[in-house]
């Protein structure tokens, strides 16, 4: 074999597959991200049509409907702002793909988080904002709240109205 | 050619091939199919590469 030879195989087999996967890899993070991404599980399908109804008094569906969440409206709620939430909130939905599919590891029952809806994430955009600061009845559960002791969502309900 | 580089070759075709749906389209099932299925495919591909390519330099006594 020639060197010419040598040198086209050790780029075919060696730095092409790496350079597209890294490509692939960082653009396909980029577009997990993304509203249609979650969108594109017909599982989530009520979750989302519960987003876009314009007459539904949940949560989710305000701050997309109000844009208080301009993009990736899923991501911004659902991904814990840890330093490996990011990696963990995509390894899982490959997981419920796998588990969809295979069965392997399927949830029995509704679908549930598999933790309490950890404050932090809500308190990410709201946690600086003067009006969420200055209000009487956050003034009082403070330290409660930003210790995630006392969950936004006992008072804040309903999140999501699934519909269909 | 070697019998593990032409298997090589398949392996990361095969992978390049599963990688194009999720590079054109990102959905839940092309980003399995890439993660689960073509990643393994180029590091079978990478592996039998690398060992063809030892098996040659022992074929010619550099290792």
């Amino acid at each position: 074999m020639s060197t010419t030879e040598k040198l086209l195989l050790a780029l075919v087999l060696g730095i092409a597959p790496v350079l597209f996967a890294m490509a692939v890899f960082g653009l396909s993070f980029n577009r997990a991200e993304r509203l249609s991404f979650c969108a594109s599980c017909h599982t989530m399908t009520p979750w989302v049509a519960d987003l876009k109804n314009p007459n539904s008094s949940s949560l989710a569906s305000k701050h997309f409907r109000n844009r208080w969440i301009v993009t990736n409206q899923c991501y911004t709620c659902h991904v814990n702002y840890e330093f490996m939430g990011p990696i963990s909130a995509k390894l899982d939905g490959m997981r419920h793909v796998v588990a969809y599919y295979t069965g392997i590891g399927m949830p029995k029952g509704a679908i549930k988080l598999y933790e309490p809806f950890p404050n932090g994430n809500c308190l990410r955009c709201h946690g600086a904002a003067q009006n969420f600061n200055q209000s009487p009845t956050h003034a009082a559960v403070m330290q409660q709240v930003r210790a995630n002791q006392l969950s936004c969502t006992v008072c804040h309900q309903p999140i999501h109205t699934p519909q269909g | 050619m070697s019998k593990l580089i032409e298997w090589a070759l398949v392996a990361t075709a095969l992978g390049f091939l599963l990688a194009i749906p999720c590079l054109l389209v990102t959905t839940p099932i092309t980003m399995v199919l890439f993660f689960l299925v073509s990643l393994p495919l180029f590091g079978i591909g990478l592996l039998l590469y690398l060992a063809a390519v030892v098996r040659d330099l022992r074929s010619h006594k550099v290792l």
